[in-house]
């Protein structure tokens, strides 16, 4: 019996193909495993262009938006914003006093800060990033340095620089999960580690019956405390010996527009 | 539509939020026959939003998720008839 060999070039050449692909995409994958910067030096500056782009093109849009709304809500709005500036000079002359303050004693004690604040703006964040991270307009060339402190609305430590390109940094925020942090309550003086649980959230335990409630401020534990959050939640179970603390930022990562890195050089 | 689906990643990864990437690239993975793309732009979101330490000292997510996706996906294609 004669029977017709079957041609397989054509699955020959689909599995010749794939093979190909793979290779490529281990090789793709190779490159950003042992040079974590190729990636994001190659694309940078074009992104960043999309980016800018995107920025102007949104805020435009909002600066649309404000003009054509109603003049009453204008007044309503400006009426309740002078109140609520009125409300805080309050606090700033007294946030004043105590900052001067603090400086001074600083200084008597030999812990002169020589750090200067850059100015970045915010090109992608959350929730385009799927970590919690985010990539500033500022880099190198600006004296931006690994490690430098990032903050929002001047006093807020929100994070770190993580990576640094020419003309760009990558932050990563203090909320990233898993990330641990040292903090410390105001009120009662407890120092632990936060752990970061994505979002500008942060999970810490402490010793129950410490006095932490809802509403403390949470800051840096180190010489020069920075605000780092408030206290939302404390969950206390009566078995445990520990209470479960939930804070956030005071300031929300997703509306960010503009950061200071505080930086050494 | 490879390509269509290819430009709206692109521009999804760099505009939209995250998870309309991550859903055009499923939607992708689906309608287009073995879309290796995907698991580049995988790489490509771990590499420009990523940093080192990653998600809970993972870095490498959306690669794994992308490569994980892709071989479902493939399984079911070959198991249901559309």
């Amino acid at each position: 019996m004669i029977y017709l060999k079957r041609s397989n070039a054509a699955v020959k050449k689909s599995r010749s193909k794939t093979i190909a692909i793979s290779i490529l995409l281990v090789f793709l994958f190779g490159l950003h495993f042992f040079f974590p910067k190729f990636y994001p030096s190659i694309f940078y500056p074009i992104t960043s262009l999309v980016w800018k782009i995107e920025k102007s093109t949104v805020d435009w849009f909002s600066h649309m938006g404000g003009i054509v709304r109603s003049k009453y809500s204008l007044v309503e709005e400006n009426r309740r914003l002078e109140m609520e500036i009125q409300t805080n000079k309050t606090s700033l002359l007294l946030l004043d006093i105590l900052k001067n303050e603090n400086l001074d004693l600083k200084l008597i004690l030999g812990r002169k800060s020589s750090e200067k604040m850059v100015l970045g703006v915010i090109l992608a964040s959350p929730p385009t990033s799927p970590y919690d991270t985010a990539i500033i307009d500022v880099g190198s060339d600006d004296g931006i340095v690994v490690g430098d402190k990032v903050f929002a609305d001047g006093d807020v430590l929100i994070g770190e620089i993580a990576e640094v390109y020419g003309n760009q940094s990558k932050i990563f925020f203090l909320s990233t999960p898993g990330k641990k942090t040292m903090v410390s309550f105001i009120n009662s003086k407890i120092k632990t580690e936060a752990i970061g649980r994505g979002g500008g959230n942060f999970r810490a335990n402490i010793p129950a019956g410490a006095g932490v409630i809802a509403g403390d401020i949470v800051v840096s534990a180190d010489i020069d405390p920075k605000n780092m959050g408030i206290v939302e939640s404390v969950d206390t179970d009566s078995a445990d010996s520990f209470s479960s603390i939930l804070f956030r930022m005071p300031i929300n990562i997703y509306s960010l527009h503009f950061v200071e890195i505080q930086t050494s050089q | 539509m490879r390509t269509y689906l290819n430009i709206g990643v692109v521009f999804s990864l760099l505009i939209f939020p995250w998870w309309i990437t991550a859903l055009i690239t499923i939607v992708a993975f689906f309608i287009i026959d073995r879309f290796y793309e995907g698991m580049f732009y995988g790489i490509l979101l771990d590499a420009l939003y990523g940093t080192s330490f990653g998600i809970y000292g993972f870095a490498y997510v959306f690669t794994a998720a992308f490569l994980g996706v892709f071989f479902i996906v493939q399984i079911i294609k070959t198991k249901v008839m559309w």
